[in-house]
C-alpha cells in the first residue's frame, strides 16, 4: 500500500502547489489523476518521488518511499527528454536496469534478456537499433514504458503518457499497464482525456491544489466533483457521468 | 606530405618533440571523452568558465611555490560550487551565474599575476605551450588523465543515465548531485592539465569541438566517445606538426585543426550534415 500522510508541496517562492494530502492507495491498481493545469498534479507526483521539497511522509508497504526508490519507475512527460541524445532504443531501455545494479556493476545476460523481452512485449523489437529521435511520439512513449518494465518496478508513475500519441500506441500502452496492475504493481497516471477515464482506470484522484475526491471511478467521477476540480467548468464535450448527483 | 616527413625527421631526433606529441595526444583523447558528457549536458559554457576561473589558483600556487595543479584545481572546484550555489539560491539563471563567477575569478587571476610580477608567463597560461612542458608536469598530466578515464569507466552507467534522464535517475534513488560533483571535478582536473597544451583561453575548444564533431557523425553514445577521443588525438597531432613546422603557437593550431574537422563534419556528415539536410528538404 502506498500511504501518503499529510503531504504538502510548497516551493521556495512561497507557491503552495498542493496541500494536506492524505491517501492510501492499494497495490495492483491503476490510479488516474485528473485536475486543471496548475492544479498541482505534477507537484503531487514529484512530492511522492521526493523530487521536490515537501512536508509529511510517504510510505510504501510500511517503509519510507526512499528505501524502495530503485523500484520506482517515473516516466516524466516525454517532451522533457532530449530525443537527439545519441542512443538507440535498445540502449535506452537497458538504462532501466541501471538503478537496480550496484555501483561499478554492468548489465549482464539477465538484464539484456529482460530488455529483449520488454522490447517484444511492447512491439518494439524491430526498432531496437533505431536512434530514439527517429521514433514517433507514441513509439517513444512505449520505449519509456519498456524501460520501466526492465526496472522491475513495483510503483510506476507516469506524467501524461497519452498526450500527442495515436490510438494504436495508446491501446498498446494502456493494455500493458493493465497487465502490470494485474500482476500487483501500483500505477499512478496523470491523465487529460476525460472521455477515457472510465475505460482506463478503476480508481481516480481528482486534484486542484488539494485532493478534491479520491476513490473508485464509479463513485467519484461525477459532475459535482468535476466542477469543483475544474473550477466550476461545465464540460462541453460528451461526458456521460454514470453516477451523477445532479 | 613534405611537412610530415620533415616533422618525422625532427621527431626522431628530438626527445622533447616526442614527449610533446604524446602529451598532446593523450590530452586530446581525455578531453574528447570528457567533452561528450559536457556537450550532452549543455555544460559547454561551464567548461569555458572553469578554464578561466583556475587562473588565480595558478598565480597563488606560484606565490606559495607549490605545484600549480593544486591551486588551479581548488579554484576550479570553488568556481563550480559558487556558480551552482548562486543559481540554486537566487532567481539568477545558470548562464548569468556562470558569467558573474568566472569573470570575477579571471579578474582576480589577472590582478594577482600583474601584481606579483613573478616568473609566471601570462602568455603560457592563457595560450599554453606544450613544447616547454616539464617532466614533472608531464607525469602529472598522464596520472590525471588516467584518473579521469578510470573514474568515467567506473561511473559510466551513472554518468550516462544522469546525463540522459536526470529526473528518472533521481526518482530511482540515484545520487544525481554526487554524480554532478564528480563530473565537475573531472572537468576541472582535465581543464587544469590541458592548460599546458592549449591554455586557459582555448581549452574549452579541446573539450567541446571534437565531441560536437563526433555528435554530428553518430547516433550511438559509445561510438561518439570513441570518435571524439580519436578526433581529439588527431587534432592534437596535426596541430602540433603544423605548429612546430611553421613555428606557430601549438594551442592555437590544435584548436583551429579541430575546428576545421568540425566544419567538414558540419557540411558533409552523412547523418546531419548541411548537404544531406538540404537534399532531404529538397526531396520533400
Amino acid at each position: 500500500m502506498l500511504r501518503i500522510e499529510n503531504m504538502s508541496v510548497i516551493y521556495p517562492n512561497g507557491v503552495r502547489a498542493i496541500s494536506d494530502v492524505h491517501l492510501e492507495l492499494e497495490e495492483g491498481n491503476i490510479y488516474g489523476i485528473i485536475g486543471p493545469n496548475g492544479g498541482g498534479k505534477s507537484s503531487f507526483l514529484k512530492g511522492i518521488l521526493n523530487l521536490v521539497h515537501h512536508t509529511g511522509n510517504v510510505y510504501f508497504n510500511g517503509q519510507s518511499i526512499q528505501n524502495i526508490a530503485k523500484q520506482i519507475a517515473y516516466i516524466e512527460q516525454k517532451e522533457n527528454i532530449d530525443k537527439t541524445f545519441p542512443i538507440t532504443v535498445y540502449q535506452c531501455v537497458l538504462m532501466g536496469t541501471y538503478p537496480g545494479l550496484g555501483l561499478f556493476k554492468r548489465p549482464g545476460e539477465r538484464e539484456k534478456n529482460a530488455v529483449e523481452e520488454a522490447l517484444r512485449q511492447l512491439k518494439l523489437y524491430d526498432y531496437k537499433n533505431v536512434q530514439i529521435g527517429e521514433l514517433s511520439g507514441g513509439q517513444f512513449q512505449r520505449v519509456l514504458l519498456a524501460r520501466a518494465l526492465v526496472q522491475e518496478s513495483i510503483l510506476l508513475i507516469l506524467d501524461e503518457p497519452f498526450v500527442g500519441i495515436d490510438i494504436n500506441n495508446e491501446t498498446i500502452i494502456i493494455n500493458q499497464l493493465k497487465e502490470l496492475a494485474r500482476s500487483g504493481k501500483t500505477i499512478l497516471i496523470i491523465h487529460h482525456d476525460m472521455e477515457t477515464v472510465e475505460a482506463y482506470f478503476d480508481n481516480l484522484i481528482m486534484i486542484n491544489k488539494r485532493v478534491i475526491a479520491s476513490g473508485k471511478v464509479s463513485e467519484v467521477f461525477n459532475q459535482e466533483n468535476f466542477e469543483e476540480t475544474f473550477n466550476n467548468y461545465t464540460p462541453t464535450f460528451n461526458l456521460q457521468f454514470k453516477n451523477t448527483k445532479i | 606530405m613534405l611537412l610530415f616527413v620533415n616533422f618525422a625527421n625532427d621527431f626522431m631526433q628530438y626527445k622533447f618533440l616526442q614527449e610533446a606529441l604524446w602529451v598532446s595526444m593523450v590530452l586530446g583523447i581525455g578531453c574528447g571523452i570528457v567533452g561528450c558528457f559536457i556537450i550532452l549536458r549543455g555544460l559547454s559554457l561551464m567548461g569555458d568558465a572553469i578554464s578561466h576561473a583556475v587562473i588565480p589558483g595558478v598565480a597563488i600556487s606560484y606565490m606559495l611555490n607549490i605545484n600549480y595543479f593544486i591551486g588551479a584545481v581548488i579554484f576550479g572546484i570553488m568556481a563550480a560550487l559558487g556558480m551552482g550555489f548562486i543559481k540554486e539560491n537566487s532567481k539568477i539563471k545558470s548562464d548569468t551565474s556562470i558569467g558573474i563567477v568566472f569573470s570575477a575569478f579571471l579578474a582576480l587571476g589577472i590582478l594577482l599575476i600583474t601584481k606579483i610580477q613573478s616568473s609566471i608567463d601570462l602568455n603560457n597560461i592563457l595560450f599554453g605551450n606544450v613544447l616547454t612542458i616539464k617532466n614533472e608536469e608531464r607525469t602529472l598530466t598522464y596520472l590525471a588523465i588516467a584518473g579521469v578515464l578510470l573514474t568515467i569507466f567506473l561511473f559510466y552507467k551513472e554518468l550516462l543515465l544522469t546525463t540522459f534522464d536526470p529526473v528518472m535517475a533521481k526518482a530511482s534513488g540515484m545520487k544525481v548531485k554526487l554524480i554532478n560533483y564528480i563530473l565537475m571535478t573531472i572537468l576541472t582536473v582535465i581543464t587544469v592539465v590541458s592548460l599546458q597544451t592549449v591554455g586557459a583561453i582555448l581549452v574549452v575548444a579541446m573539450l567541446i569541438t571534437p565531441a560536437s564533431t563526433a555528435y554530428l557523425l553518430t547516433n550511438n553514445f559509445k561510438t561518439m566517445l570513441l570518435l571524439s577521443a580519436l578526433l581529439g588525438a588527431i587534432s592534437s597531432v596535426i596541430g602540433l606538426v603544423v605548429s612546430v613546422s611553421y613555428n606557430l603557437p601549438s594551442g592555437v593550431v590544435i584548436v583551429l585543426t579541430s575546428a576545421v574537422l568540425f566544419l567538414i563534419a558540419f557540411i558533409l556528415s552523412p547523418r546531419d550534415g548541411l548537404i544531406i539536410n538540404y537534399l532531404k528538404t529538397k526531396k520533400l
